[in-house]
């Protein structure tokens, strides 16, 4: 019998201040609807979720730079934690203004759909800090669960609750097979700690015991089924069935918040559980190392069946956002192969990335929900001739695409270079899987250009279809300004060295002594 | 300021010049665009002028090294550019088709100031692909310019524009994404700890002169263990491709007709005058000097790929009947010479091939304007509804005589002395066996070439005044404007080539190197 250790929370308090702004703001916006005028609730609702978000936000940042490293059985305030719950925010924020200014909920931002999202940010920022099984499958259902509803948020439309349900489902299998996963790791090591408490004086954790029982079948098993479990998350094969239908059944800021905040924590949590179960790895004996070896093979083979399975599938959309949800699972794809790699510096190629990835997606999303708002429309062909008449608009949704592709000059190449000279580095191991690494990293460039296919289907509609002379989208300045606002950091990284250089150096510091 | 750094930028800012224009305001538009050209075409002559002095301690003339992307560790980006007399030639004749092709970019009536904005921008990415000295800065010019191209056949060309359009991206990406596996996997090579390179992974002369001493064993990627010859070769013929899609080789040529055809005039005149210039370029910038041993196991396939080029292209040139398209075919028949060149590695083949990328880059270009007088006037290229154009047209039939008989190899014109010189160096060539035969073989090229070019010069030009072409005006002043600057280097260059020769010679020395390495 293990005994029950209610953990001192005093002193871990002060690095989640994020995540209590973000706790107390639930209530309080609940309060503040039920006493509003009946006019005016909605607006309220939308503002108050805001500032909190937004407010978590600027903390999240500022503790950012802090060095301190505070870890305890439950959770760890380390870089990761920070990084992912940045982008975490960061996504909450800009999907809470998407639900204010776009289309798809308008009439309906009751104060629930704010709760719930901000639900579901807290349960992201505690994935990518969760430091125990226990409060990493607690994270992952929190952020879940406000996701399934979120998702179903728009009842009457029968794509939305189709969208919820396959969610739930496929959630429910995933779930399910990640918590089988747990209790068999929990098995080995006695606990459910992923990774060593310095100081608490015991070694158990899940790291301690890869380090003499990794080479076990039922070891690699297990691991194998948290990944399946977390493949859920971040929309990665064998669990990625769900992605584009929410997508499209979902509000247009839900699918945005999943696409960036969502796959964010499954990647810290990915991340976390790769690095606990790998780390027999300084054993140094060969059976630990060979089976190291083979979870990297299958995380590089879940890569690229997800990439390109992704990108393959995205050729035949019409649906601008269904298009965006495949787009997002080959991204998925291109992340996992930068886990498998397994060193901080894959990591920090990771968390780089992810910020890269942030604005892109949040970009495309953005013009696809104001798109949505004047027209009523999320076809690709809703875009017809754009680029002639609101060029500032279409310009930024052609440097979002140029960047999801991962061209120069956009912080989608530089993001993607930094990602794939860690792959490279797989290859030069001097193991006989060299060469199947190797090749791992050439598929997974070459995925670019079936990308390039179907994100030049927008630029073609906007830009190279019937020349429409007509008015062009009637955008507010604020909305304007956030639009560009997103796309000036995507161009900005992909070629000003004094942008690149200070954030490469920010993920690098936040992804150290990850593995 | 840096002349070079200068060239490079200058289309730039008058791209973003144009686009604070008025929409309406076409002619401000045009000349504005035409001057940022002229002042690039002129900024090009000066830093191409000083190649010719001799090569200066730090191996390139306008060398430049600021530090742009920096990680700490190996992973330094350096803004570096430099020229040596084979990127100093090319970046004359960027600079010199830019202002013909601005010329004949006159008839552009539709969303001109997107349109000139795209082409200086253009050209940004050409300057800066031949000044790079740094791989990521190449990888970075060298993808840039794909976009504007992209928009320039999609939005402006012929009927099936959109087409070739997305075909040409994807084809050049697909290229380009090997190009940037095999760039990775040098730099993982080279940063390796048992690499034996102490220099910067992404500096072009450092990898070539590392490549060249015995620290390489043979292999820049000689760390990847028991699979260092497999990922040695791979990468070579990734590298490979990646410019063999530009320039373009067998079997990657398909985008190439789509997209002259379809692209508008002076955009053709860029494709096939600078652009196909780019991958060959690439070949010898980076491809062989990184890999001397593997080019030299290699060689025999690259001087076959130049013989299927040579063939395969002129006769299926002889079979067009669309002028654009033959020409477009004519210049996969052309390329081909100077891969036979390159592959032989001798002084004289490797001589008449950068002396080729030259001369058919004035050439084509000359061409693809003589194509497009013809079309503004008939609005359809068929080969057989033209005729006896030269009776009514004597100063644009002379013009298009000029580049047809350059073309097809008359002595006296410029194409000549690339052709003869890249067959007697390929013939004597000792690099890789079997290099006789092919060069044999090769000469069945030229008779082939004069037969497609004879044809359409008596189909279009020569026979009785096609009744429907009877009412043609002959060339105007702006189109002479556009061709001559071409006609003179066909001409100049054909009765004299020796100042191309001086330029380029130290270039031949260094690239023939390869050679004698291993």
């Amino acid at each position: 019998m293990i005994p029950l250790n209610i953990p001192d929370l005093s002193g871990l308090l002060d690095h989640f201040l994020a995540e209590v702004v973000l706790c107390l703001a639930i209530p309080v916006i609940l309060v503040v609807d039920l006493i509003a005028r009946k006019g005016n609730r909605e607006k309220t609702a939308g503002t108050l979720a805001l500032f909190a978000l937004l407010s978590a936000f600027i903390l999240a940042c500022v503790q950012s730079t802090g060095e301190s490293i505070v870890v305890t059985k439950l959770l760890r305030a380390d870089g990761l934690a920070k990084a992912f719950r940045i982008i975490a925010l960061g996504a909450g924020c800009v999907a809470a203004w998407f639900a204010v200014r776009g289309g798809d909920l308008r009439g309906r931002g009751h104060a629930e759909f704010y709760v719930l999202l901000i639900g579901a940010v807290a349960g992201a920022c505690l994935t990518a800090a969760a430091n125990d099984m226990a409060m990493l499958y607690l994270s992952i259902e929190t952020l879940s669960i406000c996701g399934y509803l979120l998702a179903g948020y728009k009842r009457n439309d029968s794509l939305s609750a189709e969208a919820a349900m396959k969610y739930v489902i496929f959630g429910a299998v995933a779930s399910g097979m990640m918590l089988y996963g747990f209790s068999l790791l929990y098995g080995f090591g006695g606990t459910s700690v992923l990774t060593t408490v310095p100081g608490s004086g015991i070694g158990r954790s899940l790291e301690a015991a890869a380090l003499t029982r990794a080479g076990e079948p039922a070891f690699l098993i297990a691991t194998v089924m948290v990944f399946a479990g977390l493949a859920y998350k971040v929309a990665a094969f064998p669990f990625q069935f769900w992605c584009p239908d929410v997508y499209q059944g979902a509000p247009t800021s839900v699918a945005a918040f999943l696409a960036v905040a969502s796959k964010g924590a499954g990647f810290a949590a990915l991340l976390r559980v790769v690095s606990a179960a790998t780390a027999g790895g300084a054993a140094n004996t060969e059976m630990i190392l060979s089976a190291n070896e083979t979870l990297k093979i299958v995380l590089v083979v879940m890569a690229l069946i997800t990439m390109t399975l992704g990108n393959v599938a995205a050729l035949r959309q019409t649906n601008a956002k269904r298009l965006l949800a495949y787009s997002s699972i080959a991204h998925a794809g291109y992340l996992l192969l930068g886990v498998a790699v397994c060193t901080d510096a894959a990591a920090a190629a990771i968390v780089f990335y992810m910020f890269v990835y942030l604005f892109m997606t949040l970009t495309a999303f953005f013009t696809v929900s104001m798109v949505e708002r004047e027209t009523g429309r999320v076809d690709i062909d809703a875009f017809e001739g754009l680029g002639f008449r609101s060029p500032l608009f279409a310009g930024c949704l052609l440097v979002s695409l140029l960047a999801l592709t991962g061209l120069p000059p956009t912080g989608g190449f530089v993001g993607k270079f930094f990602l794939f000279k860690e792959v490279f580095a797989l290859s030069g191991s001097g193991s006989a899987n060299g060469m199947f690494f190797f090749w791992a990293g050439v598929i997974g460039l070459l995925n670019s250009v079936i990308s390039l296919a179907y994100y030049m289907r927008f630029v073609k509609v906007m830009y190279l279809g019937k020349r429409t002379d007509g008015p062009g989208l009637a955008l507010a300045p604020v909305d304007t300004g956030i639009l560009v606002g997103l796309t000036i950091p995507v161009l900005l990284l992909g070629f000003a060295g004094f942008v690149i250089t200070p954030l490469y150096e920010v993920a690098q510091r936040l992804a150290e002594g990850i593995f | 300021m840096n002349v070079l750094t200068a060239a490079i930028f200058l289309p730039l800012v008058g791209s973003i010049a144009v686009l604070f224009l008025k929409k309406e305001d076409v002619n401000r538009i045009r000349w504005t665009g035409l001057a940022f050209a002229i002042g690039t075409f002129v900024l090009c002559t000066i830093a191409a002028l000083k190649c010719f002095d001799p090569v200066p301690a730090e191996g390139y003339h306008h060398m430049v090294e600021a530090k742009w992307i920096d990680l700490g560790g190996r992973f330094q980006v350096f803004y570096r550019i430099g020229l040596d007399g084979l990127s100093g030639m090319l970046v004359f004749l960027t600079g010199l088709l830019a202002v013909c092709a601005a010329i004949a970019s006159w008839n552009i009536e539709k969303g001109v100031r997107g349109y000139w904005a795209m082409f200086l921008f253009l050209h940004v990415g050409v300057i800066g692909t031949f000044a790079s000295l740094d791989l990521f800065m190449f990888y970075v010019f060298w993808e840039i310019m794909l976009l504007p191209m992209y928009f320039l056949i999609g939005v402006w060309g012929g009927p099936r524009r959109v087409y070739a359009s997305i075909k040409f991206f994807l084809y050049t990406l697909f290229g380009s994404i090997l190009l940037l596996a095999g760039i990775l996997a040098v730099y993982f090579g080279l940063t390796h700890a048992e690499s034996g390179f102490t220099g910067n992974p992404f500096s072009i002369p450092e990898i070539a002169a590392f490549a060249a001493s015995p620290l390489a064993h043979g292999n820049i990627l000689h760390v990847f263990g028991a699979n260092a010859a497999t990922i040695g070769v791979l990468t070579f013929w990734g590298m490979f491709i990646a410019f063999a899609v530009k320039v373009p080789v067998f079997p990657f040529h398909t985008w190439l007709p789509d997209a002259h055809v379809e692209a508008p005039t002076p955009i053709s005149v860029i494709l096939a005058g600078i652009l196909l210039k780019m991958g060959a370029y690439g070949m010898l910038r980076i491809n062989f000097p990184f890999f001397p041993d593997i080019m030299k196991d290699m060689a025999i396939y690259i001087g076959l790929l130049g013989l299927i080029n040579i063939i395969y292209g002129a006769l299926v040139a002889m079979a067009q009947t669309d002028f654009k398209r033959m020409v477009a075919y004519s210049s996969v028949s052309h390329m081909g010479f100077c891969l036979l060149g390159f592959a032989a590695m001798t002084p004289e083949g490797m001589t008449g091939a950068i002396l080729q990328l030259f001369n058919h880059g004035t050439i084509s270009g000359l061409l693809f304007l003589v194509v497009g007088v013809a079309y503004d006037r008939a609005h359809h290229r068929d080969l057989n509804r033209f005729g006896g154009l030269m009776w009514n047209m004597p100063i644009y039939s002379a013009i298009s005589s000029i580049a047809i008989f350059a073309s097809l190899g008359l002595p006296g014109l410029s194409g000549f002395i690339g052709e003869i010189l890249t067959f007697i160096g390929s013939f004597k060539s000792e690099f890789y066996y079997g290099a006789k035969i092919i060069t044999v073989v090769a000469t069945v090229g030229l008779v082939l070439t004069a037969a497609y070019y004879l044809r359409a010069l008596q189909k279009v030009y020569l026979g009785k005044t096609n009744p429907a072409c009877e009412a043609f005006p002959d060339a105007t002043l702006r189109e002479k404007l556009a061709m001559i600057p071409l006609v003179v280097p066909t001409i100049l260059f054909g009765v004299y080539p020796g100042p191309l020769l001086d330029l380029i010679r130290d270039s031949v020395a260094t690239m023939t190197k390869v050679a004698s390495v291993g």
